[in-house]
């Protein structure tokens, strides 16, 4: 009875969203993350089954090899989400000094808490990696030609299969994150963990997101690309282990079918491929024999590492001194001096640059912005990332249009980020020092996105732009991206009524709606801006034509914004929420 | 300076604050007194602004605050009960950010955090992160915030919670020193001992109703010429507190 408390105790406590908004439900949050995670996987499941039915007489021989190619998709998507999922618990998948000061009093022994605690993780890292591989478990016998004579039998093997190394490749994925933040925090000791567990948790969310969002592009001709080619390749990429997990176990449920001749089209790809799966079975076998072992080493080694750091109940870590260096005082008179002169832009600049790093939410907001801006980058891009560039008139578009792709990624993340209250219960120090004026606070927090995101991002193209664009046209496009970023940033808070990184938290309700029209604007925008900006890099007046344009108009959507909203407002900080009945006007 | 007008707050339903009225003037420090859940802190969130009355009206020099609350935030310094800070900010950090909310000169302001911070004996901890703070500390950093910018009424809500001795002897002087200076100073506190030597006048509040409001020396002669305690458990205590305490006892130690 007790263990079953708190297990239910720590398990409410992963859906806490009290933080971000009053008016927060756990039962709608868990609803829509679960709600998309189902969606997705379904989505690519079913996607995946419609092409086998179009597909119906594919010989055994490509349709083995087709199947290690989807089996790397669903093995490698089951890893990443369960890992993300880990990264964006972080600190909720150890107990904390709240945990110790709630139920550390309690005449609970020690062990029991830390027990509960990781039932509550398990049972949460078990739920999600059902819920995702779901569906493709259940749609695994319908992704099959209909034409192969494969049985009930061989079908109940192969979705067994599929079960068992999504699934274990979920817990892989899952365990490996918990046992890295385990180790780092073994390893420093909890105030030097406290300091960098930020700066780590938001690496991973920018390393897993890119890959989960590259996986669509590279999934194909796995064997032939990685397995066969180079043999080192399959031994560095977990989810191949999985992959020759899967064909260990089931692999020959296909290959072992009779082989009648196929369409003449297909006679010889059917030979090779029907070769090379059969040349790849020793792989196989060697690297179904890696995923077990490195499952296990994975599972006894998050054991031996929470155990370790679970010796004794934590204590608050004492915060970190931030000692004024000659650096950030020379820092201060700049930022007053040149970016934020009034004392409320100071308050939003500094209170941005503040918020953005030390806060979770915020973290992982724009992590996941900047992941899916390099995705996009490499996706688009790909082997034209090192090809030296000399005629400008060659210059592929998309090499032109990355940048303002992920300056939108980052700076739309930015705008999310700046709708999450910082701490909702804190926001009274606003309510009690507010003078009123709110443009010049949204100024400051404009300008401290430019500062600590558009600049640095700016700074990370240019590199790669001068080496292969030339210095010239690196700096001009340098310039029109600055520009650019300035505009964007107006748009992206035209209208913008709330005060950023204060008010309550309310998600958009036409959020799937406008997400699609949203993504398809963007990529025609910044398509047709590479495309005016390829035309003007040429000659340097051109370009300070373009640049100017972009000024005015980012003038124009400023003058607007002004004249749509009133600087001085009072403060109200807790938002209306959007009721149905308002919505559908029944209210009246 | 600042008035209380028939000040009533309903929570759904509920009475919480009823037909409540009073004065701060200027260079007074006012007591305000009361049990637990009788209406004290929503007494002061209603005067602070933070929290619109059900009926009733909030004056400050004349004028209703709610015509033009800015003016009236931008003279008045309010201490919460509960100090709530941005806990990822050090103190310097969010006493800055305090400042320049109320718009107050860079210079003085760095100036000012620092002085205060060293007077308020938080300087070795100015540049730690909040979070990391006993309540006492965090509530000292409330205090510099309510005080930064200088203001003509301060609200106190229980300011003495979680401070050491010394600073809650430091505070009762601040309080008396400000006065001095022309400040309206309302204090809520649950140490009558402080209330009775600090304040000049003493409101008694019990279930969201005024009961008294008078000298100290006019409500012990109210008690015939007892303490305050005496006066405080005259107007507000309904039980015997030794019966209440055997009773408590008496149930705690029943394992049946």
């Amino acid at each position: 009875m007790r263990d079953r408390l708190l297990i239910r105790h720590f398990l409410l406590r992963f859906l806490e969203h009290d933080l971000v908004s009053p008016n927060a439900d756990r039962h709608e949050v868990l609803s829509v993350a679960g709600g998309t995670l189902i969606a997705v996987s379904l989505f690519v499941a079913a996607l995946i089954a419609l092409q086998y039915q179009f597909n119906n007489f594919l010989p055994p021989g490509l349709t083995s090899l087709r199947a290690v190619d989807e089996r790397f998709l669903f093995v490698s998507a089951s890893m990443l989400v369960m890992a993300l999922l880990a990264v964006a618990l972080w600190d909720a998948l150890a107990l904390d000094a709240r945990d110790t000061a709630v139920l550390g009093v309690l005449p609970v022994p020690r062990y029991a808490i830390i027990r509960a605690k990781f039932a509550a993780i398990a049972l949460l890292a078990a739920g999600t990696a059902l819920g995702w591989n779901l569906f493709p478990i259940l749609l695994r016998c319908v992704s099959l030609p209909i034409g192969l004579p494969i049985g009930f039998v061989g079908v109940a093997v192969l979705t067994i299969a599929h079960a068992i190394v999504t699934l274990a490749a979920g817990a892989f994925g899952f365990l490996i994150v918990l046992a890295f933040r385990e180790g780092l925090a073994a390893v420093l000791g909890p105030a030097r963990f406290h300091a960098v567990s930020s700066t780590v948790q938001a690496a991973l969310v920018v390393v897993l997101t890119s890959a989960l969002l590259m996986l669509p592009g590279t999934y194909a001709g796995v064997a032939q690309t990685w397995i066969a080619r180079d043999g080192f390749a399959s031994y560095v990429l977990p989810p191949l282990w999985f992959v020759g997990l899967h064909e260990t176990m089931a692999g020959s449920v296909i290959d072992s079918l009779p082989r009648t001749r196929p369409a003449d089209f297909l006679v010889a790809a059917e030979r090779s491929a029907t070769e090379l799966y059969r040349r790849l079975w020793p792989t196989y076998r060697q690297l179904g024999r890696v995923a077990a072992g490195a499952l296990a080493v994975v599972v006894i080694l998050t054991i031996a590492l929470c155990a370790w750091n679970a010796r004794r109940l934590p204590t608050p870590v004492v915060g970190r001194r931030r000692p004024r260096r000659r650096m950030s005082l020379a820092s201060r008179w700049a930022v007053a001096r040149f970016l934020a002169r009034s004392p409320l832009q100071q308050a939003g600049f500094w209170f941005t640059l503040q918020t953005m790093p030390r806060r979770v939410t915020h973290r992982v907001a724009l992590a996941s912005g900047l992941a899916v801006g390099l995705s996009f980058i490499v996706v688009t891009v790909r082997a034209r990332v090192v090809a030296t560039q000399t005629d400008i008139a060659s210059i592929p578009l998309v090499m032109l249009a990355a940048q303002p792709l992920l300056l939108a990624c980052v700076l739309t993340a930015f705008r999310h980020a700046a709708q999450l209250p910082a701490e909702l219960r804190a926001s009274s120090t606003f309510s009690l020092a507010w003078s009123g004026e709110r443009r010049p606070y949204l100024s400051g927090v404009k300008r401290a996105g430019v500062v600590a995101l558009v600049v640095p991002v700016l700074a990370m193209l240019f590199v790669w732009h001068s080496a292969v664009l030339g210095v010239r046209v690196a700096v001009l496009h340098f310039g029109t991206g600055l520009v650019s970023a300035a505009l964007m940033m107006e748009v992206l808070f035209v209208r913008y009524r709330r005060l950023p990184f204060v008010s309550g938290y309310v998600p958009s309700s036409d959020l799937k709606s406008r997400g699609p029209a949203y993504v398809g604007a963007l990529l025609l925008v910044c398509y047709a801006l590479a495309w005016i900006e390829r035309s003007t890099l040429a000659t340097a007046a051109y370009v300070l034509v373009l640049v100017s344009v972009i000024a005015a108009l980012t003038a124009c959507v400023a003058a607007f914004d002004r004249a749509s909203v009133p600087s001085a407002t009072a403060l109200d900080l807790d938002e209306e929420i959007p009721l149905p009945t308002q919505r559908l006007n029944l209210a009246g | 300076m600042l008035q209380a007008r028939h000040l009533l707050k309903r929570f759904f339903g509920v009475t919480v604050v009823n037909d409540v009225s009073f004065e701060v003037r200027r260079g007074e420090v006012v007591g305000y007194l009361g049990p637990n859940g009788s209406g004290k802190s929503t007494t002061a969130k209603l005067l602070a602004g933070l929290l619109d009355p059900s009926g009733g009206s909030v004056v400050f020099e004349g004028q209703d605050i709610s015509r033009d609350p800015l003016h009236f935030r931008r003279r008045m310094g309010y201490v919460p009960e509960e100090p709530i800070l941005y806990t990822f900010q050090s103190a310097t950090e969010y006493l800055e950010l305090v400042g320049r909310l109320r718009e107050l000169d860079a210079q003085r302001l760095t100036k000012k955090i620092g002085a205060l911070l060293e007077l308020f004996g938080l300087s070795h901890a100015a540049n730690q992160d909040i979070g990391s703070y006993s309540k006492g500390m965090k509530q000292r950093v409330m205090l510099i915030a309510a005080l930064l910018h200088d203001p003509g009424v301060l609200i106190l809500d229980e300011p003495d919670s979680g401070l050491d001795v010394t600073t809650t002897l430091v505070l009762r002087r601040l309080v008396t020193a400000l006065a001095r200076r022309g400040k309206a100073v309302l204090y809520s506190s649950h140490i009558l001992e402080l209330v009775e030597k600090t304040c000049d006048r003493v409101l008694v509040i019990h279930q969201g109703r005024l009961v008294a409001d008078g000298t100290v020396e006019s409500l012990r002669r109210l008690a015939s010429g007892g303490s305050l305690e005496q006066v405080f458990s005259q107007l507000v205590l309904r039980e015997d507190p030794e019966r209440t305490a055997a009773d408590i006892a008496d149930v705690v130690a029943d394992h049946a």
